[in-house]
C-alpha cells in the first residue's frame, strides 16, 4: 500500500473512530440511567468492535487489546451472562477515554501509556468475577452462527416458503449462504412442487439465539434445524469486515451518508463566492448599456441571481451540520462534574436536529464548555440547598438551539440560585469598575460579569471562577460575528443566550460611501437609517465627542472617515445606527449605495486583526471595500454608552 | 436455445418452464434471459439450481443474461450465486 493511500487509510479510520467513540460514550450515559437497555449494549459494542476491526490495518495495534478487552466485556453483557451496573458503565466511560488516548498516540506516532492501559485491563477484569471458570453455556446467548437449515421436501405445501426465512434472517443479521443441493434430482426428474436443497448458514453479527429461533419459528415444524455457535478463536481468524448486503436488501436501506473533506467544501464555497462578485459585476454593467441591451442583461440576471442564490444555498447546506455533534460532549462532562461537585443535575438538550455552519460549531465549543461548567460550579445549587429552598433537589442545566429568522440562538440556561445583582456591583465597586453610588440595572450589573477578570465566584475552582473566562467568551463569540446575553432572576436560575450568524461566509451588507472609501455593513448590525437635522447632534466634551438625539434616546456618534482617517469630519447629515450586545451607536456615512450580498475575506492571514474591520469584500467594479466589525467600532464611538432618556 | 424466465416463478408455475428448458439443453445450449423475473420462491430457486447444474454436469453451455434486480438479489442470497456465472460459452 502506499504511503499516501495507508494515510487516506488511517485518516478515514480516525474519523470513524472519533464518531464510534462519540456514540459509545452518549450510549453508555443512556446505560447509566438504564442499565437494562439493551439496544443501548449492543450498539456499545459495535462501536467497540469496528474500532478493534479495523485498528490494525490502520496502522493503531495498540489500541486493539483494550478494545477487545472491553468487547469481550460486552459480549457477556450481551449473552447476559453478566448484568450491567452504573459502576461498569463508569468503567466502560473511562475505556472509551482510553481507547481515544490510544488512537491519538499511536496515531501520531507516539507510544500508548501501558500504565494506563493496564490499568484499564484490570478495571475491565474486575467487573468480571470468575470469568476464568465460565462456561461455554453462559456464552452461548449471543454470538456468531452456524445454522443447518433443512427444509422438508413438502414445505411448501404449509405456506411457508424457505427464501422468505432466509430475508427475514437477512433483516437481523448479514450473512452467508451455501446451497446444499446432495439429493437434488436432475431437472427432468425433479419434483417442482418439493424442496430438495438444504442451507448452511453463517451469520457474521453476533446475535441472541432467541432472536435467531425467532426467525425460524413460524418454519421450524416443516424443517430440520440446528444452531452451532462459532467459538470466538474461529472467529478471530475471519476477516472482520462483514460481507456487503446485496443491494436493495433491507440491511442496505440505512440513509446513505457521505464524508466531504472540510478543504473540498471550502473550494466550492470560493467557487461561489466568485460567481456572487460576478453576478455583481454583470448587474454594474447593466447600468451602463443601451436601453435594449439593459432590458435584457436585465432578465438574465435575473436568472443568475436566483440561481446564484439557489446554489448558494446549497452549498451552504453542505456545511450545515447539526447542533447534535455539538451537544453530544456535555452529557459527559455534565455526569463527570456532577461527581466532582457532589451536584445532581438533569441536563436537558433540545433543538439538537438545529443545522450550523460547520466552521461555527467546531467554534462554539470552548465558549459553551465554559458556560456549561459555569452554570454546574456556580449557579446550580448542592442537593441540600435546593431542598431548603424548596426547589427540586436535581437542578436542570438546559442546552437548546432554536432557529430564529437567520440566526441561531443557543441557550443555556439553569434553574439554580441566579445572579446576585448587588453581589456584582460590590465587586464591581471593589475594583473600580463603578462608583458606590452608581444605580445600576439588572442588564448593566449582569454586563459587568463580561469585563475582563471579573468574577462573583467566592473561591477559585479547578472547573470554573477564576475571572478569566465571560469576557473570552464574548471576545472569541464576537469574532464570529455572534453575541452573548445574559437573563437572570435570583433564586430561579440563570440563562446565557448566544446568536450566532447561521454562516460566516456569505453575508446579506449595507454599502456606505465614506470619504473617497467605500464599506460594508452587515444588514444583521443595522437598526435603522437616518437622516440627521443639526439641531439632533449634541456636542458633550471638548474631545469632539457627540451624541445624536434620536427620539427618547441619545447615542454616540462615530465619524467613519475620521475613524478610519479617509477624510475629514463632517457635519453629520446621514447616520446608520447599528446595534450590538444591546447598545446603538451612529456611525456618520456620506451616501448609501444600496444593499447586497458580500462574501466576506480574511483580511487576518496577510494583514493582522485591523480594529473595525470584520474582513474585506470585492464589490461589482473589482474594487475592495472593507467589512465593518460594529462590536469594535462601538469601543471607538469611545461615550461607551448609549445614554437612554437622557 | 434462448429462453426466458417468466415473471413469476414459483410453486405450481413451473412445469412449462422445466420442458422449455429440457428442450432447449437438448438442442445443445441454453440462453436465459432473466431481465422479466420479478417474483421467485424456493422451488423456482431449485429448479434454476438443477437446470444449471445438469448444463453444467453434462457440459451444455449455459448462461444466464440480464438477470432482474430481485433475481439476481434472491441467488445471492440463497447461495446460488454460481448460476449468474456462464458455463462452457466461448467468449
Amino acid at each position: 500500500m502506499s504511503p499516501e493511500l495507508f494515510q487516506q487509510l488511517q485518516a478515514v479510520f480516525l474519523t470513524e473512530c472519533e464518531d464510534g467513540l462519540a456514540t459509545a460514550e452518549g450510549l453508555l450515559l443512556q446505560l447509566q440511567e438504564d442499565p437494562s437497555h439493551m439496544d443501548a449494549v449492543h450498539g456499545v459494542f459495535r462501536a467497540i468492535h469496528s474500532i478493534k476491526g479495523g485498528a490494525p490495518a490502520a496502522g493503531l495495534p495498540g489500541v486493539v487489546e483494550l478494545a477487545h478487552h472491553a468487547e469481550s466485556y460486552l459480549e457477556k453483557v450481551r449473552s447476559r451472562a453478566l448484568a450491567l451496573h452504573a459502576d461498569a458503565v463508569g468503567v466502560l466511560l473511562e475505556v472509551v477515554d482510553g481507547l481515544r488516548s490510544c488512537i491519538e498516540r499511536e496515531a501520531q506516532g507516539q507510544p500508548i501509556d501501558p500504565v494506563h492501559v493496564r490499568n484499564l485491563l484490570a478495571q475491565l477484569e474486575a467487573l468480571q468475577p470468575g470469568a476464568a471458570d465460565e462456561t461455554p453455556a453462559a456464552h452461548a446467548g449471543a454470538s456468531r452462527y452456524r445454522i443447518e437449515f433443512r427444509p422438508h421436501p413438502e414445505v411448501m405445501a404449509s405456506g411457508n416458503d424457505p427464501l422468505k426465512v432466509l430475508e427475514e434472517l437477512e433483516r437481523l443479521t448479514p450473512f452467508t449462504a451455501e446451497l446444499l443441493v446432495e439429493g437434488l434430482p436432475s431437472l427432468s426428474e425433479l419434483s417442482v412442487d418439493e424442496v430438495h436443497v438444504s442451507w448452511r448458514l453463517k451469520t457474521h453479527r453476533e446475535v441472541e439465539l432467541e432472536a435467531l429461533k425467532e426467525i425460524f419459528a413460524w418454519i421450524d415444524l416443516d424443517c430440520d434445524l440446528d444452531f452451532e455457535p462459532i467459538p470466538p478463536e474461529v472467529e478471530s481468524t475471519r476477516p472482520e469486515s462483514e460481507p456487503s448486503p446485496p443491494s436493495g436488501s433491507p440491511a442496505g436501506s440505512q440513509v446513505p451518508s457521505l464524508r466531504v473533506e472540510a478543504d473540498k467544501i471550502d473550494r466550492l464555497m470560493n467557487l461561489v463566492g466568485e460567481l456572487v462578485i460576478n453576478q455583481a459585476m454583470l448587474t454594474q454593467l447593466s447600468q451602463q448599456e443601451d436601453a435594449e441591451s439593459r432590458r435584457r442583461l436585465s432578465e438574465g440576471l435575473e436568472e443568475l441571481q436566483r440561481n446564484t442564490r439557489d446554489l448558494q444555498e446549497s452549498v451552504l447546506h453542505i456545511r450545515m451540520v447539526p447542533v447534535r455533534f455539538l451537544f453530544a460532549r456535555y452529557p459527559r462532562m455534565v455526569r463527570d462534574l456532577q461527581q466532582t461537585l457532589n451536584k445532581r443535575v438533569r441536563l436537558v438538550l433540545a433543538g439538537e436536529a438545529t443545522e450550523l455552519d460547520k466552521t461555527l460549531i467546531e467554534h462554539m465549543a470552548d465558549p459553551l464548555t465554559h458556560l456549561v461548567r459555569n452554570s454546574l460550579d456556580h449557579g446550580l445549587e448542592d442537593e441540600t440547598t435546593r431542598i431548603q429552598a424548596g426547589k427540586d433537589p436535581v437542578g436542570t442545566l438546559r442546552l437548546e438551539a432554536i432557529h430564529r429568522g437567520d440566526k441561531i440562538v443557543i441557550e443555556v440556561s439553569d434553574d439554580g440560585r441566579g445572579i446576585d445583582p448587588e453581589r456584582i456591583k460590590a465587586r464591581a465597586v471593589e475594583r473600580g469598575l463603578v462608583t458606590l453610588d452608581a444605580e445600576l440595572s439588572a442588564e448593566e450589573a449582569h454586563d459587568l460579569l463580561f469585563q475582563p477578570g471579573f468574577s462573583t465566584a467566592a473561591e477559585v475552582t479547578d472547573i470554573s471562577g477564576r475571572g478569566v473566562g465571560l469576557d473570552v467568551v464574548r471576545r472569541n463569540l464576537h469574532a464570529l460575528g455572534a453575541s452573548i446575553q445574559v437573563r437572570s432572576e435570583l433564586g430561579r436560575g440563570t440563562t446565557f443566550s448566544l446568536e450566532l450568524p447561521l454562516t460566516l461566509a456569505i453575508v446579506d451588507a449595507q454599502l456606505v460611501q465614506v470619504g473617497t472609501q467605500r464599506f460594508v455593513l452587515p444588514l444583521s448590525s443595522i437598526h435603522e437609517s437616518v437622516q440627521v437635522r443639526p439641531q439632533e447632534v449634541h456636542a458633550i466634551a471638548d474631545g469632539g465627542l457627540q451624541l445624536l438625539k434620536l427620539r427618547d434616546a441619545h447615542l454616540p456618534i462615530l465619524h467613519l472617515s475620521e475613524f478610519f482617517g479617509v477624510g475629514p469630519r463632517s457635519e453629520p447629515k446621514l447616520v446608520v445606527v447599528v446595534e450590538t450586545e444591546g447598545q446603538r451607536m451612529a456611525l456618520v456615512v456620506d451616501d448609501f449605495l444600496g444593499q447586497q450580498q458580500v462574501v466576506v475575506k480574511s483580511l487576518e492571514d496577510n494583514y493582522g486583526h485591523i480594529p473595525g474591520v470584520a474582513g474585506a469584500t470585492i464589490l461589482g467594479d473589482g474594487r475592495v471595500a472593507l467589512i465593518l466589525e460594529t462590536s469594535e467600532l462601538l469601543k471607538g464611538a469611545s461615550a461607551g454608552k448609549e445614554l437612554e432618556h437622557v | 436455445m434462448d429462453l426466458s424466465i417468466p415473471p413469476v416463478l414459483r410453486v405450481g408455475q413451473l412445469d412449462d418452464f422445466r420442458e422449455q428448458w429440457v428442450e432447449a439443453m437438448a438442442s445443445g445450449s441454453v440462453r436465459l434471459d432473466g431481465s422479466r423475473c420479478q417474483r421467485i420462491d424456493a422451488t423456482g430457486l431449485q429448479l434454476l439450481w438443477a437446470g444449471f447444474d445438469d448444463c453444467r454436469s453434462r457440459g451444455i453451455p449455459f448462461a444466464l443474461h440480464s438477470p432482474s434486480d430481485d433475481l439476481r438479489r434472491c441467488l445471492i442470497l440463497a447461495g446460488a450465486e454460481d448460476i449468474l456465472t456462464p458455463v462452457g460459452l466461448k467468449s
